[in-house]
């Protein structure tokens, strides 16, 4: 009934569920768009494939791995924080790209631009999916702790922050590396996926789509990502009939968020049961207005 | 002395925005700072939380030399203060407002928060019944879960004051508290910051434009003018000073000449 092609799709939004929400973190959360995120991705596939193939270590943990490494070079981005807004973009951007050509020319360890394989396939869809709640329940839990909260304070107003006793740069580092491991660690279960790494999988193209994820579900709200991520991996899946112009309808439904909600689908709200109870009560009401519109007239006679 | 600023001066390029200002605050002091606009006043908040660093001069916090510390620093030691323009976190909920300025006194750690452990959810629960409280002291308390830029003006003042409390500071800088708020609220206000003072033992520094809460309430006024301190007493020798009413309402023709001479 559900074909194996259908639970690949699945498989691979939830790779992209646990990319995006480490993103949403850093862009959505504390304010800082990337653009080289997909740096983070490669490293975390590389070093996992490479512990696997060459280190025969396991599955399961060479993926929390892949984050770390991923974590650790972020470390390297701590200065380019003093950059303002489009500054750190356009930073991070110079960053996924020395990622993509240091993986283009690493020899035998990378394999170069030819690729690196020999992974089976390992992340099926109960791994992933497993995975991807992991990855959401902790992620929340960040979110609804005074970790998260710094991070929001720090989004708002970078001076209210400081003359709250909010360091910005540490904290903004700690979202950088928490969302860089993340990325790692989609990356890692990215490789197991395809079985087979190439460094161009990971460039601008995928850090864009990962920062038009972020917005197009609404900055600073985590459930948005999450529909996002699932909306702009199924579209080109679902259009694949239409080859190319599959892309075609993934730029239209960034374009009609744009102009229909800014704030992304779900603004800055969470899907909650709160949260569709006000919705509902909402449609409801806009219901009732359109009834009482088309009855008044009547009553008037 | 438990705050003191001594001969702070700061120049933005060309322009000396401060020039030797030096002030000194004893424990429990209400201390007001006027001067006509572009006196200096918020350049001198400024300088005294660490914002921006003074070109000389230095800030003393219970004798400790501050001026080199970073703004959080200072938060941290002790000198809280609001913002003539606001600068509240606007999207999120006046409570979470105050719950991020009252977290620091709760340091679960970061695995705790993960894994959302019992000694988390104690913290977490105490943070917010702390939070309610200072909302409460400020009139806020059914207003807790509006988005903080939907509230009205004075509101936002008042949220501001809660956030700066919740800090526990030993130093108070209210900068315009009173701003765009009518007669009867700025009247308000000062019954509150006079209640808050006495409640939790405050020391106030207090920018404001409105004349009668000033006089009403600071013990000490400080005035400023081009930077540079002009006067300093008690409300009726500042109303008295002639420098001061010259400041405000400009200098009459006599004096011009004085000074054209000089």
């Amino acid at each position: 009934m559900v074909s194996s092609y259908m639970l690949s799709v699945l498989t691979l939004i939830c790779i992209n569920i646990v990319a995006v929400a480490g993103l949403s973190l850093l862009t959505g959360f504390t304010g800082l768009f990337s653009f080289g995120h997909s740096g983070f991705m490669s490293i975390g596939a590389y070093t996992a494939a490479i512990l696997f193939v060459k280190f025969n270590m396991p599955y399961w943990a060479v993926l929390p791995l892949g984050g770390l490494a991923a974590c650790l070079v972020s470390g390297i981005m701590y200065p380019t924080l003093r950059l303002k807004g489009d500054y750190f973009a356009i930073a991070a951007l110079g960053f996924g790209e020395s990622v993509r050509l240091i993986m283009d020319n690493g020899g035998n360890l990378t394999g170069g631009a030819r690729g690196f394989g020999g992974m089976p396939t390992l992340t099926k869809w109960p791994e992933a999916l497993l995975v991807a709640a992991i990855a959401l329940v902790l992620m929340r839990n960040i979110i609804r702790s005074r970790f998260g909260r710094t991070l929001i304070a720090i989004r708002e107003d970078k001076i209210a922050a400081q003359s709250m006793g909010i360091n910005v740069a540490r904290n903004q580092y700690l979202a950088l590396a928490i969302s860089a491991f993340y990325c790692g660690v989609a990356g890692a279960m990215f490789a197991f996926f395809m079985t087979y790494l190439q460094p161009s999988m990971f460039d601008v193209a995928k850090s864009t789509e990962l920062s038009s994820s972020v917005v197009f579900g609404g900055i600073g709200s985590l459930s948005g990502s999450v529909i996002a991520a699932i909306v702009l991996t199924s579209i080109p899946e679902i259009f694949r009939p239409l080859m190319q112009w599959r892309m075609v309808f993934y730029g239209l439904a960034l374009v009609l968020t744009i102009v229909v909600k800014p704030t992304g689908l779900m603004g800055t709200n969470e899907l909650s049961f709160g949260f569709l109870q006000r919705f509902a009560r909402k449609v409801i009401s806009v219901g009732k207005k359109n009834s009482q519109a088309t009855t008044k007239p009547k009553g008037g006679k | 002395m438990l705050f003191e600023a001594q001969h702070l001066s700061k120049t933005f390029g060309g322009l000396t925005a401060v020039r030797d200002f030096s002030l000194s605050i004893n424990k429990g002091e209400l201390i007001g700072l006027i001067g006509p606009n572009g006196a200096g006043k918020t350049t001198a908040f400024n300088l005294m939380t660490g914002i921006i660093k003074p070109t000389s001069g230095s800030v003393r916090l219970e004798g400790r030399d501050i001026t080199a510390l970073p703004a959080y620093e200072v938060s941290k030691l002790g000198v809280a203060r609001t913002f003539q323009n606001l600068r509240l976190l606007k999207t999120v909920s006046a409570l979470q407002n105050v719950v991020t300025a009252v977290q620091r006194e709760y340091s679960y750690s970061f695995v705790s928060a993960l894994t959302r452990t019992s000694r988390f959810r104690h913290q977490e629960a105490a943070a917010k019944a702390k939070a309610l409280e200072y909302l409460d002291i400020v009139g806020l308390g059914q207003m807790a879960n509006s988005r903080a830029d939907s509230l009205p003006y004075g509101l936002q003042r008042k949220l501001e004051i809660a956030r700066a409390l919740a800090l526990s500071p030993k130093v108070l800088l209210l900068d315009e508290p009173a701003a765009g708020m009518n007669p009867d609220e700025s009247l308000e206000l000062m019954n509150l910051i006079e209640s808050l003072r006495k409640k939790y033992d405050l020391t106030i520094l207090l920018i404001e434009h409105h004349m009668e809460l000033v006089m009403g309430i600071c013990e000490r006024i400080i005035v400023l003018n081009f930077g540079e301190i002009l006067a300093e007493g008690n409300s009726e020798e500042i109303q008295s000073n002639e420098e001061v009413i010259a400041a405000y309402l400009g200098p009459d023709e006599e004096e011009d000449e004085r000074e054209a001479i000089s």
